[in-house]
């Protein structure tokens, strides 16, 4: 029997060969067993040899767009009116977490002064449900805010906590997102 | 041309720089198998695979859009990492007479369990026995391989007539399947010998 060329046998597998050509190799294929075993190795050799297993360092995309595109460094002015536009919002931020600290202590419950027939029950039952709420506030809140100096502190851990918070946000979402769409 | 290679060229002609991260994000490990399959060294092949998209992005506003971005870009790759080599006065190029004496046409009879080829072991043997080949034959397996390149890509790339593109393919393929047969049949000797 005569086998096929090496040549014959590529062409079969890449599909380049002509159609004469390639159910000549078909049929031989068929019942030779050698010729079969060649073209399963050249199978696999292509598929093995088509995975890319090359890939680049982390930072080259970083290092190339460097060199095509780098990033215009801001100007003093710029800068000043960047850190200005920090403080400002801070300061925002701590002044209504003041607001909302003060506001709360200053907080009254104001009753209706009117009382109908109808509703005289409902709001009978309401008033022992509020004076027992009341109650309750009350005892939580001896415990909460003995005096003027928790709330001093309370006042100093929210400011670092929001002093915290602006600066992740700032680092981590603000500047990747600036870094992103410039 | 990739329609998507299309709209990120307009968009950086446009003025758009930073969009070119965009086609270094989608060629740059392509191009690296490429120009490490060349230059053999990771240092070199990165450093090479650096400057050629630097120069493709200088030259773009010439490219005249007559082939895909990848086949242009590859070429810039293929030329830059040809210079490297012969920089360093190793041998790129197959002289005439090795390019023309084809190898023996019939294929042999030697033959190892089917197992075998299913292994890992072969996956790393093809992979290490690829880097081996010259860089003239391995260049262009990898064009073929895994930037599945036509023939005329190829020719476009390499810069060399169809005949000796087809040529160094078939050598090319020859000689892995050689040296990994050779090599396969090594490993089973040695385990054999273990066991």
């Amino acid at each position: 029997m005569t086998h096929l060329t090496m040549s014959q046998i590529l062409q079969y597998i890449d599909g380049t060969a002509d159609y004469a050509s390639q159910a000549q190799c078909t049929s031989h294929l068929a019942v030779c067993e050698r010729c079969r075993r060649e073209a399963g190795l050249h199978k696999k050799l292509l598929k093995t040899g088509r995975q890319n297993l090359y890939r680049t360092s982390s930072r080259f995309i970083e290092n190339v767009m460097a060199i095509v595109a780098p990033q215009p460094k801001n100007s003093w002015a710029a800068k000043i009116l960047n850190n200005l536009a920090n403080i400002f919002s801070m300061m925002l931020v701590l002044g209504v977490l003041g607001y909302a600290i003060s506001a709360k202590s200053d907080f009254k419950f104001t009753e209706s002064p009117q009382y109908s027939a109808m509703t005289k029950v409902f709001t009978d039952a309401y008033a022992k449900l509020r004076q027992s709420a009341n109650e309750q506030t009350r005892q939580v809140s001896v415990k909460v805010t003995p005096g003027a100096s928790n709330k001093t502190a309370k006042l100093i851990i929210f400011s670092v906590l929001a002093l915290l918070t602006l600066g992740a946000v700032d680092r981590f979402v603000v500047r990747r997102i600036i870094k992103t769409r410039m | 041309m990739s329609e998507q290679d299309f709209d990120v060229i307009q968009r950086i002609l446009g003025g758009q720089k930073r969009a070119y991260s965009e086609l270094v994000e989608r060629h740059k490990d392509k191009a690296m198998a490429l120009a490490m399959r060349m230059l053999k060294n990771r240092h070199d092949a990165e450093e090479a695979l650096q400057d050629s998209f630097i120069r493709a992005f200088n030259a773009l506003p010439r490219f005249e859009w007559k082939s895909s971005f990848s086949t242009w870009f590859y070429r810039i790759v293929f030329n830059v990492c040809a210079t490297n080599l012969s920089k360093k006065k190793e041998e790129f190029s197959v002289s005439l007479e090795e390019d023309e004496n084809n190898p023996l046409e019939l294929p042999s009879d030697e033959a190892l369990p089917d197992a075998a080829y299913e292994s890992n072991e072969f996956q790393d043997i093809v992979h290490a026995e690829i880097e081996k080949l010259p860089p003239a034959y391995a260049s262009i397996l990898t064009l073929f391989l895994v930037q599945d390149m036509s023939y005329d890509e190829i020719v476009e790339v390499a810069g060399v007539p169809l005949g000796t593109v087809k040529n160094r393919l078939f050598r090319a393929r020859t000689m892995l399947r050689d040296a990994v047969t050779e090599k396969m049949k090594e490993t089973a000797v040695r385990k054999e010998k273990v066991a």
